[in-house]
């Protein structure tokens, strides 16, 4: 035996020193040749690391700090009590709050709100909250900064565990015999499907498409989301008794009234059941209009959900050879779709040994400080070597220079100013200059991701649903009300998610369990 | 990149028995829904047409029901592969609960299902889409070009069924005789059908045009004309009823419904001014979802945009996604890189 053993040279090894916190992920350079997941899950031995960092801090009002800006209200310190005991099912329970989608809130959430603290909306932290790591001693710019607690990671690392054990924390109460229609497969509508099946309703779910998950599968990219898992979480439900209809489109097909009324019969004469009440979790609508001459007749021109979609549902992506893409807009769609543009143009490259030298841009009218897409992601994508360009926005009324094909050469950018001020929705105000400053740019890929607008196809197909004129959103009975005023028709619909206006994975599964709290109290 | 084996492991206290399934009067409806009848259709039949074309007969309780002539479908052969609009061919045609759809091959993407027999199974997602207005129409034209004349033949099925003393006449227009499709079919439905190919091997030499302007020459009275063909002849056509003979016509666009009439994809866009039929005007120019108030459009048809869906751009490639994040998610040896 020539090897002695080391003795260790502290008592105490340094955190940082054992703490693998990070997620491992591949470089820029080689994750970027790829439309593949590139963050690891944590293994059980990263996640007890992890866990026991935690200090189960409690602020004044009983939650943890980090929990205090969490939409679904969950107690993270008895999550990481449970995991240092190594009773991981009671872990996982602390996390599942009434709706179960652990694997889809550890993936999609944005990790500022727990482990900053910050708002949603406002990209401001509150006083006091987040992690006690991102506390006022937390100082990113020290040598070995204390890392915040990996939550989400272990959170996700709990979901898969759940799924892959059966735990089962959805067993549905005695049942009583009511009937509930959920239009839409999305969070908002899982979350209120599994809830109302916890309380005992019978639940189907309609989907227009032919695969569940509504946005998650086909707005968010390979690269950032894990199909099995929510495949896996659908099929968990159904084997909770949950139904699920795929290629029905409500309205369409049956209206609304039809099913609370129970006239929808089947070609072999089987009749659907009255629904006590409908959960309307339909998601946003068309991509906003740029109001600019070209928008939908230039090739070239294209919105960036379609984009995004096209990938995960069998379509033909459009990829410029050697040239420029540019994204209108600095949402977590806008990163998403410039960076799947990316890849694709590298995966290309690899398959058909055709090289492709692409120039990706990001094009805000604001300043970075206002963007609002996930700060990790936007930091991923600035190692990726995309782009970006601020105070910029489509100059009006004509932007798109095409050539004799009607294809896209050229976009007319202007400049704006970014005001001090700050408008209603806590960004900064812009101007254009006078005379405005504009600018050519070559752009061979001009993809629009401003935002969505209302989903109007459910509320022309059914009466009695309308637009509230101060949202802009679907009327609803009042703010904190997710019942839709439906009128002198008094229609049991219940309304979550997008259509209640765009939000995060979280705010949707936080819609689709609170609105079951409400309809339970009427219905029962 | 994934580090864990997702492996089926049973749920631990599953619900069972009057807990699973209700046990009212419901108990049948629930157990037969829950198997999703409409995820993976059943081919109950299929006809061969020609050596490039099909008519596919499916089981699809949800699109029986609510499907209506001139709404159209997306088909797929499986997760993976990619989306392939069709128009209905008709319903119920065998048996309750079926639906029919004409498949020509026009590039990989059909070549693909027309390999599909009775027994097989694909994705069908229908209907999309609003069907095509039929009120108040005594007496009209269908003009049906190439594939398209299923459309025809199962809009005037439906004005038929609608008003049975309607004045129906169907004009097929083909390259050549293998491509005349339906004839029969329509022969049965039609008061009067007239044949056109461009070889002029069947029917008459010529095309669906001069039919057209046969019959409204010779002064009959027709409330509508439909169509459904290719991009060239439904720009004639429309040219020809709304120019000439301000007639209202009824077209069957065509785009790609990549998404299936979510609002999602900006893919079918198109650009219209749809007929009011009650005031007989013409709205304005507007840019309108086909998934949402198409396929059919009661009106005139910006073609611009129709051409820019259908084509493939110069300066651009075209790549398969599917195919792409398959081949990056379940890499095999050789696609390994």
């Amino acid at each position: 035996m020539s090897d002695t053993i080391k003795p260790f040279k502290k008592k105490f090894p340094e955190i940082s020193e054992i703490n693998p916190a990070k997620r491992k992920r591949t470089s820029p350079a080689s994750r970027i040749n790829t439309l593949a997941r590139f963050r690891e899950d944590f293994s059980t031995v990263q996640s007890t690391i992890e866990s026991q960092r935690c200090f189960h801090c409690r602020a004044n009002k009983g939650l943890p700090p980090c929990a205090t800006e969490c939409p679904l209200e969950r107690d993270i310190a008895v999550m990481f009590q449970n995991y240092q005991r190594g009773d991981f099912r009671k872990a996982a329970e602390a996390m599942d709050a009434g709706v179960g989608l652990l694997s889809l809130t550890g993936d999609y959430c944005p990790e500022d709100l727990c482990k900053k603290g910050k708002h949603v909306g406002s990209g401001e932290s509150k006083k006091g909250a987040g992690c006690i790591y991102s506390g006022p001693n937390y100082d990113a710019d020290s040598k070995n900064p204390i890392e915040i607690v990996a939550i989400s990671e272990v959170e996700k690392h709990l979901g898969m565990m759940a799924l892959q054990h059966g735990w089962n924390f959805g067993t549905p109460s005695p049942r009583n015999g009511k009937y509930i229609a959920v239009i839409g497969s999305g969070a908002a509508g899982l979350a209120a499907a599994e809830s109302f099946n916890r309380k005992g309703y019978w639940v189907m779910v309609f989907e227009r498409d032919r695969v569940f998950g509504g946005v998650i599968i086909y707005g968010i990219p390979p690269f950032r989301r894990d199909t099995p898992a929510v495949a896996m979480t659908v099929e968990r439900m159904e084997e909770n008794g949950i139904i699920f209809q795929s290629g029905v489109t409500v309205g369409k097909g049956p209206t609304i009234p039809d099913l609370i009324e129970g006239n929808v019969a089947l070609p072999n004469g089987m009749k659907l059941p009255p629904f006590s009440a409908v959960v309307v979790a339909v998601g946003a609508g068309p991509t906003r209009s740029l109001g600019v001459e070209g928008e939908y007749n230039t090739i070239g021109v294209q919105s960036a959900n379609r984009y995004l979609m096209n990938i995960c549902n069998g379509g033909d992506v459009m990829l410029p050879a050697e040239f420029i893409v540019c994204v209108i807009g600095a949402g977590d769609t806008a990163i998403d779709a410039i960076r799947t543009a990316l890849r694709l143009s590298k995966i290309y490259a690899t398959l058909y040994g055709d090289a492709i030298n692409m120039r990706t841009v990001v094009v805000y009218y604001r300043d970075e400080e206002d963007m609002m897409a996930d700060a990790n992601e936007i930091a991923d994508a600035k190692e990726e070597s995309i782009e970006f360009l601020f105070r910029h926005r489509l100059a009006e009324p004509a932007p798109f220079i095409v050539n004799e094909k009607n294809v896209l050469q050229e976009i007319v950018l202007e400049e704006m100013q970014v005001l001090d001020e700050k408008g209603w929705n806590g960004k900064h105000k812009i101007a254009p200059y006078e005379p405005a400053k504009t600018m050519t740019k070559p752009c061979h890929l001009c993809l629009n991701a401003t935002g969505t607008t209302l989903n109007t196809s459910i509320i022309r197909d059914t009466p009695g649903l309308s637009v509230d004129e101060n949202t802009g959103y679907l009327k609803r009975m009042g703010p904190n009300s997710y019942k839709v005023d439906t009128g002198e028709h008094k229609l049991p619909i219940y309304a979550a998610g997008d259509i209640n206006g765009a939000g995060l994975v979280v705010t949707a599964i936080k819609e689709g369990r609170d609105l079951v709290e409400e309809a339970h109290q009427e219905l029962i | 990149m994934r580090n864990y084996e997702l492996l089926p492991v049973a749920l631990e206290n599953a619900p069972k028995g009057d807990q699973f399934a209700p046990a009212d009067e419901h108990a049948g409806v629930w157990s037969y829904l829950s198997k999703d009848p409409c995820a993976n259709v059943r081919i109950v039949g299929d006809e061969e047409l020609s050596d490039v074309a099909k008519l596919f007969h499916v089981e699809h309780p949800w699109g029986a029901l609510y499907g209506k002539a001139g709404q159209c479908m997306n088909l797929r052969l499986n997760k993976e592969s990619k989306v392939v609009p069709a128009t209905f061919a008709g319903i119920g045609k065998k048996g309750p609960g079926t639906i029919s759809f004409l498949l020509q091959n026009a590039g990989p993407r059909s070549a693909e299902l027309l390999k599909l027999r009775q027994g097989d199974s694909l994705e069908v997602n229908a209907p999309i889409g609003q069907p095509t207005e039929l009120d108040g129409v005594n007496s009209a034209v269908l003009l049906g070009g190439g594939y398209g004349c299923a459309t025809s033949v199962c809009q005037a099925e439906a004005l038929r069924a609608l008003n049975p003393d309607a004045h129906i006449t169907i004009i097929i227009g083909a390259r050549t005789y293998e491509f005349v499709y339906l004839e029969n079919d329509a022969r049965k439905i039609a008061d009067e059908v007239m044949i056109y190919t461009d070889e002029g091997d069947y029917g008459t030499k010529g095309r669906v045009t001069d039919g057209l302007t046969k019959i409204l020459d010779a002064g009959t009275k027709v409330d509508r004309i439909f169509q459904t063909g290719p991009v060239a002849m439904m720009r004639a056509v429309q040219d020809l009823a709304i120019n000439k003979y301000n007639i209202p016509v009824d077209t069957s666009v065509n785009p790609p419904f990549e998404c299936g009439g979510g609002y999602i994809c900006d893919s079918c866009v198109i650009r219209a001014r749809f007929y009011d039929p009650e005031e007989k005007t013409y709205g304005d120019w507007r840019t309108a979802f086909a998934c949402q108030e198409g396929p059919s459009i009661l009106g005139e048809v910006d073609f611009s945009y129709e051409v820019k869906l259908v084509t493939e751009p110069d300066g651009f490639r075209q790549v398969d996604a599917a195919n792409l994040e398959h081949r990056q998610l379940y890499p095999t040896k050789e696609t390994q890189v």
